[in-house]
């Protein structure tokens, strides 16, 4: 009864007053910011994340934990009402979603959704409670060799796997590796790349890049554009929200479905919750070859994407946790977050700090309750959000990056540096470079740099023993599999592209 | 402002920027026991590999979207008057300046400015002091 107990546990760190509190202004502002046209989950952990820095750290990761799924939620709302996806995963739900709402159907599309979210959340928590022990098993068997292998499939995945050019996605992990060097090399206490600057001599803070990248590149994006006219977005009634009964009928197995891609997807590394959302669409579209049902208003196109989404959500924190291996650069503020209080997440937190996984995965649970009363009975103050301006919601948010910067180390340097970023972040964004692995290569390049060093010192220098061990045989191979399909969809892209002139 | 070929050129830069530098500064070490330059310097090696790939790529030369240079300009004088006048004016005086800056870059007229940017300001001196004070 092991896992039993470990659930207890759990739930007596969530029932902690502070700890619910924690939870609860965490799936709070969440939803806020994620319901925010055109921002996102990754914006909302990193402008919120300087203000968990001086909390305690399991309520600091229950919380960031909080938005990052509260933020999945709110991206659905303004992707169903305005067809505004905040998130790359809430793109999926625009496509049936905004049909449903100009249908009239905009509060049953909203109802079904927080269902489904909720459904796949908590087949996402289940996967995760009883997987994580195993998965942490095998992290204890595994060597600095595996590690290093696992990291770097993990590192190019997440960088072939973006909206632009693969090319461009290794570059900017490459670029992130790099300034993940800077500061005192742990091994020979030497300091690199502090170009005679004092206050870098302790390497780049991670709230300072992700805040920079993510927050004030999207300020210099959005501040002077005007809101579109949202008179659309009427008040929800109560009435409005409730789904007949063939909308429930249809909604069941879709979101079953939906649950299960979402659990398998989030759990693998460099994946993630928006392709989750992508594979049970299509999976649905599959299933159902009536012509023209999809792409105007069809519930499973929503139903099934959402529960796909809120599982990944779930499901990526197994990797995180049980091998400390990130898999989005969502999931790499997080573990960066548990390395500023020197816990570091892999198979040794869960024996050593077993308060704080297991805390974790029940404020899961109690989050996602939380989230469906916040957003069925409450609906309406996420609509009132979208009526807010822009030219008084940037400034605000500019404010808060601020202050949750200023408050970390009281220094103005850092306010230089956040500024450098979001100019470099702005530069990046024109030239269509992703800025989400870089974000994860500065992360786990430390760790990379450290597994490689200890597995050749194993090793006395002889690379061919990589070769040696059955597990790293096994990711090295996925790897090169990986990279053979790549350069086989390019080649018959190219054929096509010849073909078609 | 950029496009393909002068964004891989200067990764590339920054690739050999990072081997020069890493291996002059400290050393190398042996595979067998890896220095502090080591990780640099193949870091290095595979940016400036990538950066002339992208270089010579030169398929896709246009922008994101037409570079907005006013918010570019505004955002980053409002932070940066933010972390040079707050050693003389305290946060309260250089979070009003940071917003009345700020803002001329949005749609709003001088007076809304004005107040909008008093209220933050005060706002955000009031949670500075309450949550890390």
């Amino acid at each position: 009864m092991d896992l039993f107990d470990s659930v207890i546990m759990g739930l007596e760190v969530v029932s902690n007053p502070t700890t619910l509190l924690y939870c609860f202004v965490g799936v709070f502002l969440g939803t806020l910011i994620g319901a925010i046209p055109g921002l996102g989950a990754i914006m909302a952990v990193s402008i919120l994340l300087p203000f968990t820095y001086h909390v305690e750290p399991v309520n600091a990761v229950i919380m960031l934990a909080g938005i990052y799924y509260g933020a999945e939620y709110g991206g659905s709302i303004s992707s169903i009402l305005l067809n505004m996806p905040g998130t790359l995963s809430s793109t999926v739900t625009c496509i049936e979603g905004y049909p449903m709402s100009q249908q009239g159907r905009a509060g049953v599309a909203l109802f079904m959704t927080a269902m489904a979210s909720l459904f796949g959340a908590i087949i996402g928590i289940a996967a995760l409670i009883v997987f994580s022990e195993p998965f942490a098993r095998l992290g204890l068997l595994f060597g600095p060799a595996e590690y290093f292998c696992l990291m770097l499939l993990g590192l190019f995945v997440a960088s072939v796997i973006n909206n632009g050019s693969p090319v461009k996605g290794i570059a900017m992990t490459l670029v992130g590796l790099l300034i993940g060097t800077f500061g005192v090399d742990v091994n020979s206490g030497h300091i690199r790349f502090s170009f005679g600057i004092t206050e870098l001599t302790d390497g780049i803070n991670l709230i300072i890049l992700a805040t920079g990248l993510f927050g004030v590149c999207e300020i210099i994006k959005n501040i002077s554009r005007n809101n579109r006219d949202y008179s659309e977005c009427k008040k929800i009634t109560f009435k409005s929200l409730l789904p007949t009964k063939t909308d429930v009928k249809k909604s069941v197995a879709p979101a079953v479905r939906g649950s299960l891609v979402g659990t398998f997807f989030g759990s693998l590394p460099g994946t993630g919750t928006a392709i989750a959302a992508f594979v049970a669409y299509s999976v649905e579209k599959k299933l159902n070859r009536v012509k023209n049902y999809f792409g105007n208003g069809a519930i499973e196109g929503v139903v099934s994407p959402e529960a796909a989404n809120n599982a990944a959500a779930q499901t990526a924190f197994i990797p995180t946790m049980t091998l400390g291996i990130p898999g989005s650069a969502t999931m790499a503020i997080i573990i960066g977050s548990l390395l500023l209080h020197d816990i570091y997440p892999g198979p040794k937190m869960i024996i050593e700090h077993p308060e704080i996984f297991w805390g974790l995965i029940m404020s899961f649970l109690v989050g996602n309750i939380v989230l469906i009363v916040l957003n069925i009975p409450l609906i309406n103050i996420w609509t009132s959000i979208l009526r807010i301006p822009f030219q008084y919601l940037y400034p605000v948010i500019t404010a808060f990056i601020i202050i949750g910067i200023y408050s970390i180390s009281k220094s103005s340097f850092d306010i230089v540096l956040l500024t450098v970023f979001g100019i470099l972040g702005y530069i990046l964004y024109l030239n269509k470079f992703e800025f989400a692995p870089l974000l994860l290569g500065y992360v786990i390049g430390p760790l990379m740099e450290e597994n490689l060093r200890r597995s050749l010192i194993i090793f006395r220098g002889d690379l061919t023993k990589f070769l040696d061990r059955p597990a790293t045989v096994i990711i090295l191979s996925v790897l090169l599999i990986i990279i053979c399909a790549l350069i086989y969809s390019k080649y018959i892209k190219r054929n096509q592209a010849h073909n078609n002139t | 402002m950029m496009n393909n070929i002068v964004s891989g050129l200067s990764l590339g830069v920054i690739g050999i920027f990072s081997i020069i530098y890493s291996n002059i500064y400290f050393e190398f070490g042996t595979i067998r026991n890896i220095g502090p330059a080591f990780f640099p310097s193949i870091i290095g090696f595979l940016l400036t590999i990538c950066g002339a790939t992208i270089a010579l790529q030169n398929s896709d030369l246009k922008l994101q979207e037409k570079i907005n240079w006013r918010s570019l300009l505004v955002v980053s004088t409002s932070l940066l008057v933010f972390s040079v006048t707050l050693k003389y004016l305290g946060i309260l005086m250089s979070m009003l300046l940071t917003m009345l800056i700020l803002n001329t870059s949005t749609s709003l007229t001088v007076r809304q400015n004005i107040v909008f940017s008093v209220i933050v300001a005060v706002v955000c001196f009031l949670i500075f002091k309450l949550l890390f004070y």
